[in-house]
């Protein structure tokens, strides 16, 4: 099955870097989406369906705690699981993160590997 | 520096380990060795770039990240998978500030693990790298090609 991935990251850099990083693990994709906050991914997905949400945490209009909080308001898009993608893995913030209803965390620096375990962890326990 | 339990080594060391792992698994480019001394002093020739955090109420600080132009260019070019195209300025700029963000996030992350912190926007800086503080620790990185700086600098909050 290939999952269509909504990437959530105000660096154009990043979000290459993800969708490169996606195809290295062999996971696989067939709709790549991308916006650069969470203003615009909630945009995104108020019209456009996905599998799952990548998103970083520290961006502009909305970050990525936020958009957590929004889509978990949301009785059509909680169901839309969100992996939170960030440099920031102390313990309180992947706690808090959790608690607010992202379903799965990936600290940088990760690999291929790592991304591909988190997504599998993540998509497997929805279905 | 108080406010920072559970490390098992010392500040430069995980400056050292934390920029080793970030550039070997994100940025596939690995450090060659650690050099000694203050490698920045006569070259003008790099890109710096700093990010700002907060750490609650006790302090705040700074990672600055000064990379020669060619390791800069490396990077962003192992980055982007640009297979050896040269990368333009902005992109490189925007790659190394991304190292910044996952360095000094994967530092703190350790460091201040059960207290948090935020990071804040990382920026690129024309100026020089600015004199170093009583309290702020330096390392610098050869990598495969070029070489990389990393400062950082923690005070107590105002």
């Amino acid at each position: 099955m290939a999952y269509r991935v909504l990437v959530v990251d105000d660096s154009p850099a990043m979000r290459s870097f993800i969708r490169r990083i996606l195809n290295l693990s062999g996971f696989a994709v067939s709709e790549f989406v991308e916006a650069a906050n969470g203003l615009d991914a909630l945009e995104i997905l108020h019209h456009r369906s996905v599998d799952v949400v990548l998103t970083d945490i520290n961006m502009p209009r909305m970050n990525g705690e936020e958009l957590v909080r929004q889509l978990e308001q949301d009785h059509r898009l909680r169901m839309v699981p969100v992996v939170v993608v960030s440099g920031d893995s102390s313990e309180v913030r992947v706690k808090r993160l959790m608690e607010i209803g992202a379903r799965g965390y990936i600290a940088k620096p990760f690999s291929p590997e790592r991304m591909r375990m988190e997504l599998d962890r993540v998509l497997g326990r929805r279905a | 520096m108080t406010g920072i339990t559970g490390i098992t080594q010392s500040i430069p060391d995980l400056l050292v380990n934390t920029a080793a792992e970030a550039l070997g698994t994100m940025f596939f480019t690995p450090v060659t060795r650690r050099l000694k001394g203050s490698f920045v002093a006569n070259t003008t020739d790099t890109l710096l770039v700093r990010i700002p955090f907060l750490a609650g109420s006790q302090s705040n600080g700074a990672l600055d990240v000064r990379v020669s132009s060619e390791g800069a260019q490396w990077i962003a070019s192992s980055f982007l998978a640009s297979d050896g195209a040269t990368v333009p300025e902005y992109r490189v700029n925007d790659v190394i500030c991304e190292l910044a963000n996952v360095i000094c996030g994967s530092l703190l992350s350790v460091m201040l693990t059960d207290r948090g912190f935020r990071l804040l926007t990382p920026e690129v800086l024309r100026e020089k790298f600015p004199d170093q503080r009583p309290s702020s620790f330096e390392e610098s990185l050869e990598l495969e090609r070029g070489w990389l700086t990393l400062r950082l600098n923690m005070s107590p909050a105002a």
